[in-house]
């Protein structure tokens, strides 16, 4: 071990255990994630360029990598809004039925993406519930991009809410009190004080329900109607190439949402970092 | 400005916080409210604040210069509010942190950037904190980040300023050197201003006049000097300082501890009474036992040299304990050793009786 010089990767760590940890995040990083990854890669890598560049420029693809990416960016920020308010309401109130309303917001996790969808086109359909006020003011709530939003904003609430509650609750009710004894209205204090103590767990609820949305299938080929060209999204287009025996076309266009994710996921991360760059210890 | 508290109650459930409390705060001074914790003292400056509503009776009234203001919420009242554990914005720097109560302000009355920047650049120059206005609050000492938030307080130029702890969360030296620079502040700046604390060194040094509250009532009200050497009861004795206390009866009309004797204090007093005495420590002489004295007797138990005085513990014949201090020079002169028998005499002493025997 060096005395000085170039920090040495063998320095001693007070917590023990550092190279087992280490080790052991990577084998099962490895096995789960990266090896079932890079076999993606490795079958596209067999194709020829030319059938992975014609499968990805056919615009019934291109169609479903913009309905993909646009819902769930749509879906996304809905819930960044509309789970902000119950998250706030959750942390903020004491009413009855609280804890209730609590654990509704957990059941798009915990029901099988297929029910979910068939709940949703029940009452979103022509004839259900919702859907036919929907239907009478000119938004077809079924075998629609809104209907496909619809399934998605379903599937994300959760994880804004979850990642929101925590942070709200964080918060130091003397930060807000001393803005209201410096003159601030509500308004004010929630802007300028609230918000951005709350924004990087908003970013994170954000980018998980996108994230979520961006690979969902189960509930949304129920609601999309799958029309081509029109309402049919990533996933449902893999698996129709799947069915065609269209391994390589296939397996390219889901590289090509990995790596589209990735970039995506990635540039919202470094949003994140950016925001969260002055936040320290008291 | 001038604060007049009249009559406020607030009870939290059961619990009693405040229990009728007056107190007049003439302009410009800076009072302290001392008292241990749950005598009300926080919930009361927060209530002068306006962050915290009373109870409402048709008498309970907040004046501030004989205008109340208890309807007005903590935003109108123009009060600066310091917060033991400084209440920063995080995510802004130092300056926009002091700029923050400027910025909020109805557009019509909002000063100009450069106005702000004028101000912020006063402020931190009267904070003694030039040059690190673009620090965020997680760069900063405890005790700059006091300074920081009592500027911000400061900004709104307001007609009160009130500390809730405000060298509380801060180490004992850093303490000690804010307390007298606060107490510098207010002999430039002249605002009138109430601080709580629970430590009676810091409101006899820094404060004129001093609240003594205790389980939600005033015990006294008066400047350092008077609160320390008139106490109005034990109570207020024993908070501000060390004190010895023993127990004795009135008898005969007289106050009887043991071999000692007192006149009781004037008032209505009966025998049998519980009459307590009150000693501060270095107001015990030691004395050898036998040499005419009277006094209690009690063997030492503990001599403590280090440090400005000598402190020196002893225990009595019924193993109460008992605390003398002495300077080291009559220590030098007449010195003591751990297990001699000795006896004790108060050379000043203040005797309290009960009223009536519970």
């Amino acid at each position: 071990m060096t005395l000085s010089g170039a920090p040495s990767l063998k320095r001693r760590s007070v917590l023990p255990g550092f190279g087992l940890t280490l080790g052991y995040a990577v084998l099962y990083l490895s096995l789960i994630v990266l090896i079932p990854l890079s076999a993606l890669f490795f079958k596209t890598a067999t194709a020829s360029w030319d059938h992975i560049g014609r499968t990805l420029s056919d615009p019934r693809v291109l169609n479903a990598f913009r309905l993909s990416v646009g819902a769930s960016l749509a879906a996304a920020a809905v819930n960044a809004v509309f789970g902000l308010a119950v998250a706030w309401m959750l942390v903020r109130y004491r009413f009855p039925g609280k804890r209730i309303i609590d654990a509704f917001v957990d059941l798009p996790f915990a029901l099988p993406t297929a029910v979910s969808g068939i709940a949703l086109t029940a009452v979103y359909d022509q004839n259900g519930w919702i859907g036919r006020w929907l239907y009478a003011a000119g938004m077809p709530s079924t075998n629609s991009s809104l209907g496909v939003a619809l399934a998605l904003t379903f599937i994300g609430l959760p994880f804004v809410v979850r990642t929101l509650q925590p942070a709200l609750e964080d918060l130091d009710p003397e930060v807000e009190e001393a803005a209201a004894s410096l003159g601030a209205g509500r308004l004010s204090t929630f802007l300028y004080v609230i918000f951005p103590a709350i924004r990087p767990a908003l970013l994170t609820g954000f980018t998980l329900a996108f994230a979520r949305a961006l690979g969902e299938y189960g509930s949304v080929i129920f609601i999309a109607g799958n029309m081509p060209m029109k309402t049919e999204i990533v996933p449902l287009v893999i698996v129709m190439k799947l069915e065609q025996y269209d391994y390589t076309g296939a397996t390219a266009i889901a590289a090509a949402m990995l790596v589209l994710s990735f970039v995506l996921l990635l540039a919202i991360n470094g949003l994140q970092w950016w925001t969260a760059r002055h936040r320290a210890a008291r | 400005m001038s604060i007049q508290v009249r009559n406020i109650t607030k009870t939290f459930g059961n619990f009693v916080a405040l229990d009728r409390v007056s107190l007049d705060i003439p302009d410009g001074e800076l009072v302290a409210l001392l008292g241990p914790s749950g005598s009300g003292k926080t919930t009361l400056l927060r209530i002068i604040a306006g962050l915290e509503g009373f109870d409402p009776y048709e008498d309970s009234e907040i004046l501030f210069d004989g205008q109340n203001v208890a309807r007005q919420n903590v935003g109108r009242r123009k009060v600066g509010f310091v917060f033991q554990h400084y209440a920063l914005f995080r995510h802004m720097t130092v300056f926009e942190n002091i700029a923050f109560g400027l910025r909020v302000r109805p557009r019509g009355s909002r000063p100009t950037r450069s106005q702000i920047r004028e101000r912020v650049g006063e402020l931190l120059e009267l904070i003694q904190l030039e040059g690190i206005e673009n620090r965020y609050p997680a760069q900063l000492s405890g005790g700059q980040r006091q300074r920081v938030a009592l500027a911000r307080a400061l900004a709104i130029q307001p007609q009160v300023l009130l500390l809730d702890e405000p060298f509380g969360a801060l180490d004992a030296k850093v303490r000690l050197g804010l307390r007298r620079w606060l107490r510098r502040l207010h002999d430039e700046i002249h605002v009138t201003s109430v601080f709580v604390t629970h430590d009676q060194e810091e409101a006899l040094e820094v404060a004129d006049r001093v609240v003594v509250m205790n389980q939600g009532r005033i015990e006294q009200v008066g400047t350092p000097d008077e609160v320390f050497h008139q106490p109005a009861n034990a109570f207020v004795m024993d908070f501000l300082g060390n004190v010895n206390l023993f127990r004795g009866r009135m008898e005969a009309g007289r106050a009887v501890f043991g071999a000692l004797v007192f006149e009781p204090p004037p008032g209505a007093v009966i025998d049998g009474n519980t009459a307590r005495l009150l000693v501060r420590p270095h107001d015990l002489e030691i004395h050898a036992r036998g040499d005419g004295h009277v006094g209690l007797e009690a063997r030492i138990t503990r001599i403590q040299s280090a440090g400005p005085v000598v402190k020196i513990e002893l225990a009595t014949d019924s193993n109460e304990s008992v605390f003398v201090e002495l300077s080291h020079e009559r220590f030098r002169q007449r010195p003591h050793a751990v297990g001699e028998s000795v006896v004790v005499a108060p050379r000043d002493s203040r005797i309290f009786v009960e009223e009536y025997t519970i």
